[in-house]
Formats: C-alpha cells, structure tokens, sequence
C-alpha cells in the first residue's frame, strides 16, 4: 500500500505531457481550429509588427501619418486577437471539461490537471508562435514584392525583419495565452468533479445589468460617432481618429452585448413569435450562448468595418491619386525671389533657352508679386493670428488662414484670358477675393480695422487651385488696387502684430515665378534640375522647389500606404473569415447534439435548415448593419483625413465606399452560403 | 384491428466496407392492442433498440411490414414522416434527450411547436400533465438544474403532450437510481390505466413486471412472450426472472410451446 502511493505521483508526472499531447490530438475537431486562430493570429500580429519596424515608414516623406495608421491598427489588432482568443479558448475548455472531470475521478489530483493544461498551453503556444513566424517570415516578404511590383513603386526598400518584431510577438502572444492558461485554472479549480462532468452543458449567464450596459452602449457610440462625424480638421485630427475609433469598438462591444440580449429576452417574451418552429429553436439557441454570440456580432462587425473602410480608402487614394496632386502642385517649377532684386528677363530667357536645349515646352508661365500674411478670421473680419500652441487664446470661431496680397496689374495680365479679355477696375477701396477652400460669400472685408468692398469673387485662379473642402490649409488670394494699398494694408498687420521692421516686411516680398512644362518625362526632370540649379545662383533668389521631384516623392508615399491598404484589407478579410468560419464549425460540433434529439422528436430536415439558415441569417445581417452604420460615420472621418493629404472629391470617395460595400456584401454571402452549408454538414452528420 | 402490428420484420446491418453483415431482427411478429402496455425484454444485442427504431420510424426494415392503425410506416413519404412521427409516436429515451437550450417547459412544447400548434391550446395541454407528473413547479428549470429522474418526467410530459396512439419507451429507467425508476413505473402504470398505450424496451425485470404483457427478444426474434392476466406485479416479477432464466439457459433458442406458456394466464 504505502509503496504503491510512493510510486504513483511519479508515474502520474511522467504521463502528464503525454496525456496533454493524446487530449489535444483527441478534441482535434475543436482543437485545430483554435490552434489555427492561434498561428493566424500570430501570422497577422508578426506582419504587422515587421512593416511598423520597416525602413520604407521611415524614409518616405509625411510617414508620420502612415506610421500612425499602421500603429493604430495593431493596436486594434491586438484590442480584437486578444478576446477572440480568449473566447475561443473558453469554448474549447468547456468542452473538455467533461474529459478532465473523468481524469479528476480516475486519480488525476487537481495540481496535475493543473500541470497537463500547463503542458497544453505551452504545446499550444509554441506551435502557434513558430508557425505563425515562420509563415508571416516567408508570407510578409512575398506580399511585399509583390505589392511592390504591383504598384510599381519607384521606392527602392528592401524588407527587413527586425528583431523587435519577433520580441513583441512573442511577448504579446505569451501574455495571451498566459491569460488563456490563467482563465483555464480558474474554471477548472473552482469546479467540482460532478460539474467537471456535466460541463459544457450549462448556458451562458446574462450579463448583469443591462439597461446601464445599453446605455453606456449607446452614449460612447455616439460619442465616436459624434466625434467621427463633427471633428474639425485642425492638429487633432489623428488623436480625434484614434479616440473614436477606440469608442466606436468599445460602444459597439456594450451595445451589441446588451442589445442582442435584450432582444433575444424580449423575442422570447413574445409567446406568438418565439413558439413558431424556427424562431423557438434559434432564440433559444442564441440566448444560451448569448455571451459567445454577442462577441461574434461584433468581431465580425468590427472586422467588416476595417474591411470596407480600409478598402474604401485604397481604392479612392488610388482612383484620386492623380487629382491630389495636381491640387498640391499646380505648377512644375515654382521660383521665389526677392523682389526688390530680381531680374526677371533673366529667369524668363534662361527657362526659354533650357526648354529649347531639352527639348520641351513650357506651357503656362505666371510671374507676380505676393505678399503672405497670417490672420486670424472670424467671418469678414481678418486679425491678428491666434496661438495655435496656446490652446487658451484660441476660440471655437476663428480660424486661421493665410492671406496672399496680390496686385491688381498682376491679376489682369494673369487672369486675362479667362475674363475673356476685359480688365478688372479697383478704387483703393475695393478688392477682389479668392478662396482656396469654401467660399469667401461675404461682400466686404474688415482687413485689421481696414474695410474693403469685394467687387468680385472669382470661382478659380491660373495661380491656385480651388477645393469646397479645402478647410485645413485654406488660404485667401486679397487682390487690391497697387502698391500704395498693399503697403497701407501691410503697415497696419505689421502694427497689429507688433513687427517693428515694416520697411525689411515690404523688402522680402515675393516675386512668384512659376511654370508649367510638357514634353517627355526625363527631359522634364532635367529641365527642372537645372533650372533651380541655376536659379539658386540668381540674385535675390530664396527658393525653388522642383514640384516634380516632390511629386515622385508624394506618389511613392501614396503608394507605401496603397501597399499598407491593401495588405490591410487581406489581413482583416481573413481575419474576418475566420472567425465567421470558426464560429460556425464550433457551434456546429455544439449542436450536433440537440439537431439529432430535435430530429427523434419530429423535425424534418427542411424544418432544420430553416432553422439555421435563420440563425446565421440574424447572426450575419446584425454585424453587416453595424458595419454599414459605422462605414458611413467613418466615411466623414475619412473625407476630414484625406482633406489633409488633399483630397477632397468627396464624390469619388462615396463612389468607392458603394463599390466596395457592394464587392464586400457579394463575399459576404459567399461566406455566408459556405458556413451554413458547413454547419449543416456538421450537425446533420450521419443523416 | 391491432393498433400496432410487425409482420416478418427483418433487419440486416451491413457495414460500410466489406461485406460482414449484421442479422439485428430475423423475422419479428406480434401486436399490440389499443391501450396494452407492452414490455419487450432480451440478452444485450439481442435486437431491442433496432426493433424499437424500426417502429419509430427511425430506421427502415430490411423486409417485413410495420403498421400503425392500418398504415404502413414504410409507405409514408420521407417529407412526412417527421410529422407523422409528432403526431402519433411519443418517445422516451434511456439518456432523456433534452435539450440543453431549452427550459423544461420549451423542452415539453417542441414537439408542439413544429407541429405549428398555438401557444394557449399548448399551455393548456400542459398544465394537468405537469401536475400529473410532479413537475410543475420545475418548468422554468433548465435540464442541467434538475435531477434525472425529473428529467425524464419531463421527457414523459414531452411525449405525452402530443397525445399520441403509442408512446415507445427505450429503457426509460436505465438511468435512473431505483427510487426514480419506481416512480416512473408507477407513472407509465397510470397512465396506462386510463388508456394510453406503452411500448418499453427494459433490461430491468422491476420495470418489465408493471406491464401487462412481455415479448422475449432472442437472436432477432419473439422468443417467448407472457401475459399478466391478473397477477399482481410480485407474481409478475417472478414469473419474468423465471422466463428469463429459460431464455438464457436455453441457448439454443428452442423452447417448446411458447405461445401456451405464456397464454396459459391469460382469461
Ligand atoms: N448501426 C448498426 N450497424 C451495424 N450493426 C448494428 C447497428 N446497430 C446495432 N447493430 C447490431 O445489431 C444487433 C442488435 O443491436 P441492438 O442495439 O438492437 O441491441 P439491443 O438489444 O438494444 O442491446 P442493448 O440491450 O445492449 O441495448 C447487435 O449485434 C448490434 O451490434
Ligand atoms: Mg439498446
């Protein structure tokens, strides 16, 4: 007796990885699919992880604002894997309760059970973790190329994989499943052997409290929405992104939980509806796993989301891509130049004489004078300029623009044609105004105490583009009578705002000479180069700006985050998939059971596949709901970002947003169509 | 006309690969009047639960004849059969079959609720047999809240409701403890006794010793079978161990005058 008791511990602690390695491959029909959430979800993370540590962020001009949607999506990702993983996880131990009650009874004490799901952990882990590293390793490469080649991005970036990468996934995936393990304990260690073996058996508990639930639901939901739809687009548009997009997951997760329950109670209440054959069995159904269930209505909500948002936002930067820039950078060579010192004959036969040695033409040219002040405004009225840094000086109704002095005598050389030749007449108390964004609408202007008439407010100038939702980086063209008016005007903004020097303030005015070119390519860039080049040699010369090298530049950046998109939205469509797949094969294994007791009671097989065709049918129409609800808040949220990169064809982005919900809702259905046959393969298994 | 009536019911089992065949039922005859309670006894294998599903429509005799109330089960179309075993068959299982999902008293309505039946007429249907069966006071309890013995008084109570012709009972009280058993053979004995008629497939001679006749199943045929006439259950029960040593002694399935064995009680 005493020896055998010696002996056995030892044994038991011997079999322990065996019996978790035997468990694992014997619930393989639940198993393998968390194992392949698992290195999915391993596979997902490690992509992103290796692009946010990649060069191709860090060289490209204005990558702050791709590193932040990179970094804002693995935050998210991370928000989403870590409780699709634990309710995956929390599926598969109910399960095997059963089995570990029998173990409990057969001998095995509670420290070894312990030790066996350890084991189970550890295998589970280590395979999901290598996995997913090794295909990320071999995967993000391949889709790199390839997307590169894709978009044939002249960028030369080569994809390294930083060590960083795979020190983040594994500790971000060691704590998952540690939490995993840890929930795993717990439901152990609390149960009974008696409940160990009646396990899986119980329905879920409704949440408690679920008017407050509902509430809180609907409040930070509209507080996402508020904020997605109202936010201005000013300096805290990316934080204002970041916050709704936390709210609108947080409130989706409230709301959905408890309004999908609610629902469900109040359906059952509702004896005429809940005692019809297919509603009695699908509410019952989703009422006792109303928790799971709920947290497949969002994953797939938020998930269809990120698919049709980030869809949406390749295809319109892609499609738009050529207007933005055209707006950024109407003019192929700007040159500023001092005006009390340039020789502008000089510039102009120079640009004359590389054309013809390059072989191109140049096709618009503008020469004027301009000088740039920053105002404050609040309606017709321009003031001094408000502290964008000091949050206190700044009310809610001024704004603040840029305002371009323009002369008359310029203004009709450069805009003759388009007034099909007659000139424009100014008193030195009438101006005419011009809007790069919304229109000016009012009829004077109240320029730091001076009140000027607006004889005119042309729709369009040969020096500027104009955009209605241009409200960021909107700037105002003021053209005045001459040189006496201007100067009036300057000596007083310079009063206002305390500059002492008004003579150096006229002297640095600018002579804006800018040109067009056409030709070939190549020959344009060199012409271009050698331009500035030169140019920069000139007297009073103080910058040129090659706007076709800063073209390519803008079009490779565009690219890097067309690449992002795309790789994007395959991340979150297989995400999706997934989870909708895994879903249903896992309550397909749970409902065998029950189809087979409802099929010796009487219900045909038409009756059941009514039955779940209802189910999936609510299950899958919610979160579509959901998604199209929050792709329209988004879409504001959207036009106000792409505002800041110039975008502003609304009507382009609507366009794709339709055309991506369409292309999505066809693969939804495929989808669709594919779990419910699956999930009556399963539970009319045998049949 | 007998309510229920097997003629020459055969059933061969073949395997999937190969050709081992599997003789479950080798000509099966007997009858069943209106309002009889029936148990059918036999050695494990001996072709119950086969014959059991055969007449529930569960499963398809390999040749043979099955008739409810006239009908041949095997003439009802596919597409009917689901109705037409919520209409006249009520089941009871060995492991209950309730539904987890469904509180006892949704478990007791289901077959109602395919059957596309309004809630009030099922309410109403409800109300005296819960009292009947004692389980009132559990309907809004789900079936991991209450005890195997009320379980299947509820799986009764579900099979009860849709007054069926014959209530067909594979080893009802295999899962219970001998106190639930009891009460549920008391609870079949009256619900016979005001007409509702019992088939019950039963390895236990406690249960077997209620009913008003015993078939004897051996090797896939009616052996032997033994009327109650008017003994009472203590004699019925030693009449059945008695029966049952003949059967297993026997083995090579020879027993003579079988039909005057077991008649010989009778009027
Ligand atoms: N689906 C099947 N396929 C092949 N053979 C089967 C099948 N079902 C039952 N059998 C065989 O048919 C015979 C009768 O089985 P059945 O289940 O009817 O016995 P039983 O009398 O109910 O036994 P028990 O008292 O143990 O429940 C057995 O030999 C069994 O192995
Ligand atoms: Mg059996």
């Amino acid at each position: 007796m005493n020896h055998a008791k010696a002996a056995k511990p030892v044994r038991i602690w011997k079999i322990i990885p065996q019996l978790a390695w035997k468990g694992m491959i014997k619930n393989g029909t639940v198993y393998y699919p968390y194992l392949g959430a698992g290195i999915f979800s391993v596979f997902t993370f490690f992509v992103f992880s290796s692009i946010l540590h990649n060069d191709i962020i860090k060289i490209l001009p204005k990558s702050a604002y791709a590193w932040i949607f990179l970094e804002i999506g693995r935050v998210l990702l991370g928000l989403i894997l870590l409780p699709f993983l634990f309710y995956t996880n929390s599926f598969l131990i109910k399960r095997r309760k059963k089995e570990i009650g029998l173990y409990n009874i057969l001998g095995l004490e509670k420290k070894h059970i312990a030790a066996m799901l350890l084991a189970e952990s550890v295998y589970t882990y280590v395979m999901a973790v290598a996995a997913g590293i090794l295909g990320g390793a071999v995967l993000a490469k391949l889709l790199f190329l390839l997307l590169l080649k894709m978009s044939s991005l002249p960028v030369d970036v080569r994809f390294v994989f930083s060590p960083s990468a795979f020190i983040q996934t594994a500790v971000f995936f060691f704590i998952v499943y540690a939490v995993n393990f840890g929930a795993n304990l717990i439901q152990v260690g609390k149960a009974r052997p008696s409940e160990l073996l009646s396990g899986g058996k119980r329905g879920e508990k409704e949440p408690r409290l679920l008017w407050i639930l509902a509430l809180a639901g609907i409040a930070i939901l509209g507080a996402g929405y508020r904020m997605a739809i109202c936010s201005e687009t000013d300096s805290m548009i990316f934080i204002n992104f970041f916050l709704a997009i936390f709210f609108v997951v947080i409130g989706t997760y409230l709301l959905m939980t408890s309004g999908s329950v609610g629902v469900l109670k109040i359906l059952k209440q509702e004896k005429k509806f809940y005692y019809k054959p297919s509603n009695f069995i699908t509410v019952s159904g989703m009422l006792y796993r109303m928790k799971k269930n709920a947290a497949s209505l969002v994953n797939i909500c938020i998930f269809s989301t990120m698919v049709t948002i980030t869809l949406t936002c390749t295809l319109s930067l892609y499609l738009g891509l050529d207007d933005m820039l055209d707006f950024s950078f109407p003019f192929d060579v700007d040159m500023f130049f001092q005006k009390t010192a340039v020789q502008t004959g000089e510039v102009e036969n120079k640009a004359e004489e590389l054309g013809r040695k390059y072989g191109i033409k140049i096709e618009s040219r503008v020469s004027y004078e301009r000088i740039t002040l920053r105002c404050g405004r609040k309606e017709d009225i321009f003031d001094i300029a408000y502290d964008e840094t000091a949050y206190a000086g700044k009310g809610p109704l001024w704004g603040n623009y840029e305002v371009n002095l323009l002369l008359l005598e310029d203004y009709n050389r450069m805009e003759g044609k388009r007034m099909e030749g007659k000139r424009m007449e100014l008193d030195n108390h009438e101006a005419v105004i011009f809007s790069s964004g919304r229109d000016y609408g009012y009829d004077r202007v109240v320029f730091m105490g001076n009140e000027l008439r607006i004889k005119d407010e042309p729709d369009m100038l040969e020096i500027a583009p104009k955009e209605e939702n241009n409200t960021y980086l909107g700037e105002f063209y003021l053209i005045v009578k001459d040189e006496a008016v201007r100067d009036a005007l300057v000596e007083d903004w310079a009063e206002e705002n305390g500059v002492e020097d008004v003579e150096g303030l006229l002297n640095g005015r600018y002579q804006m000479m800018r040109l067009n070119t056409a030709g070939e390519d190549g020959a344009r860039e060199a012409f271009a180069k050698e331009l500035g080049e030169w140019c920069s040699h000139q007297p009073g010369c103080a910058r040129t700006d090659n706007n076709l090298e800063r073209r390519s530049d803008w079009k490779a950046m565009y690219g890097g985050l067309l690449f992002i998109g795309v790789l994007f939205s395959i991340v979150f469509l297989m995400c999706l998939l997934l989870i909708m797949y895994y879903k249903q094969i896992a309550e397909g294994y749970e409902d065998q059971g029950a189809f087979e007791i409802m099929q010796k009671v009487g219900m045909s097989n038409r009756e059941i596949k009514g039955t779940i065709h209802k189910q999936i049918l609510l299950v899958f129409f919610v979160p579509v709901a959901g998604a199209v609800m929050h792709t329209c808040a988004g879409l504001f949220m959207v036009a106000k970002l792409f505002a800041v990169l110039d975008f502003f064809d609304t009507g382009l982005l609507i366009k794709c947003a339709v055309a991506v919900a369409v292309i999505f809702a066809a693969f939804y259905g495929g989808s669709y169509g594919m779990t419910a046959k699956t999930y009556y393969r399963i539970v009319s298994r045998g049949e | 006309m007998a309510l229920l009536e097997v003629k020459n019911v055969k059933k061969v089992y073949t395997a999937r690969f190969g050709a081992v065949k599997v003789q479950a039922l080798n000509n099966v005859n007997f009858s069943v009047e209106n309002g009889e309670y029936v148990a059918i006894m036999g050695e494990s294998g001996s072709g119950k639960t086969t014959l059991l599903n055969i007449l529930a429509s569960l499963d398809k005799a390999t040749s043979g004849q099955v008739l409810l109330n006239g009908k041949n089960l095997s003439e009802i179309k596919p597409k009917e059969l689901c109705a037409f075993r919520r209409n006249h068959l009520g089941f009871v299982f060995q492991d209950f079959n309730l539904l987890d999902t469904l509180s006892l008293r949704d478990n007791i309505f289901l077959p109602l609720v395919l059957a596309g039946t309004d809630y009030k007429e099922m309410e109403r249907r409800l109300q005296p047999l819960a009292i009947k069966l004692a389980i009132d006071n559990l309907l809004e309890k789900y079936p991991y809240e209450v005890s195997g013995g009320q379980k299947q008084r509820a799986a009764v109570c579900r099979a009860l409701i849709t007054r069926p012709e014959i209530i067909l009972a594979d080893e009802p009280t295999g899962a219970l403890d001998s106190k639930a058993s009891g009460r549920l053979l008391r609870l079949f004995a009256e619900i016979n006794r005001e007409g509702q008629t019992i088939l019950m497939v039963t390895h236990s001679i406690q249960a077997a010793s209620h009913a008003g006749r015993i078939l004897f199943i051996k090797d896939g045929a009616v052996f032997h079978q033994i009327y109650r006439g008017n003994r009472t259950d203590d004699e019925m029960y030693k009449m059945i161990s008695d029966a049952l040593t003949i059967v297993q002694t026997n083995r090579n399935g020879s027993m003579d005058s079988k039909e005057s064995y077991g008649r010989e009680g009778e009027q």
